[in-house]
């Protein structure tokens, strides 16, 4: 099961919840480097700290996709005919 | 701690982003339209003003004098350089106003329109070589002893500032006669036979084979062409 098809199973509540942590450790890490000035902090801050807000915001964005795609309601529709599984 | 306007910019943001994402943790309100661009907000637009303003913060951060001397190794050449009454061409530099608090960076960036950027490159291999490369086991005479320029120093970082073509310059008759070898980077302008060596102290020769800095320090660019 790739990452992608895991995060589509997991709620849009989950989802947000885990993009507001994310977003909250890049934004510690990015806060730190600016008030200590140290190599290691600056450098980490500009890898790990933007690669952690990425993440955050990819999953904000997924799931806002998957709860526009859950409320639409020609989708909803289509899922629900006869004999295509709820899931879809 | 001296905060630059990017370094507030970037904690505000960052400060704003978290208050909207701890009430959303701690009253978790359903989802609609009206949620969905508070978390815009303290997911994307805030966030992103941190990242840029804090990398920013911390490119401009890069660039001090105190940054280069925050590594053990670099220890000698931070005091020697910071030091008021060493006669050293690095201290001399760093006295004058326009190398300041960056004279490290002022002396060393690649000139040139990608010298930020090369520069920058180049100050990663420190990292690498600092955290992986066995830099900070060493001891700081080991360090003195071992550590040298990647490539020779650029005499073209010199002459951003001393300019070959003003009259003061071309007055001193070993000026014009190495002019070539200079513009190849054959002979360096801080150099024993010259100017003397920008860091002396870290030199196995002996400190009277180098001819005697400048008597009156540099107090202005202009006024050692």
């Amino acid at each position: 099961m790739t990452l992608l098809r895991r995060l589509a199973h997991r709620s849009v509540r989950e989802l947000v919840r885990l993009s507001c942590l994310l977003a909250l450790t890049g934004l510690a890490i990015m806060a730190y480097s600016v008030l200590s000035g140290k190599p290691l902090p600056v450098i980490l801050a500009m890898s790990l700290g933007h690669l952690v807000g990425g993440a955050s915001f990819a999953c904000f964005l997924l799931a806002v996709c998957i709860d526009g795609i859950r409320r639409d309601p020609a989708r909803q529709g289509k899922s629900s005919e006869p004999g295509m599984p709820k899931s879809l | 701690m001296h905060l630059e306007w990017t370094g507030i910019v970037a904690l505000s943001a960052a400060v704003a982003a978290a208050v909207i994402l701890v009430v959303y943790l701690l009253r978790r309100p359903p989802l609609g339209l009206h949620v969905k661009l508070w978390l815009l907000l303290g997911l994307g637009v805030l966030p992103f003003i941190t990242a840029a303003s804090s990398t920013a913060s911390g490119m401009h951060r890069t660039t001090e004098r105190s940054f280069c001397g925050s590594c053990h190794v670099m220890g000698g050449h931070y005091r020697d350089a910071s030091d008021p009454a060493s006669q050293s061409l690095a201290a001399r530099h760093s006295r004058n106003p326009f190398f300041g608090k960056e004279s490290c960076y002022v002396c060393h960036a690649d000139y040139g329109m990608f010298g930020y950027a090369l520069t920058k490159l180049g100050g990663l291999r420190h990292v690498y070589k600092y955290y992986l490369g066995g830099y900070d086991h060493m001891t700081l005479e080991q360090a003195e002893r071992e550590i040298h320029l990647v490539k020779p120093y650029d005499n073209r970082n010199c002459r951003q500032c001393h300019t070959t073509t003003a009259e003061d310059w071309r007055r001193v008759p070993d000026h014009v006669s190495l002019e070539a070898e200079l513009g190849r980077n054959e002979v360096s302008c801080a150099s024993a036979g010259c100017h003397g060596y920008a860091h002396p102290f870290t030199k196995s020769a002996p400190r009277d084979a180098a001819p005697a800095p400048a008597k009156t320090p540099v107090t202005s660019v202009g006024g050692h062409r």
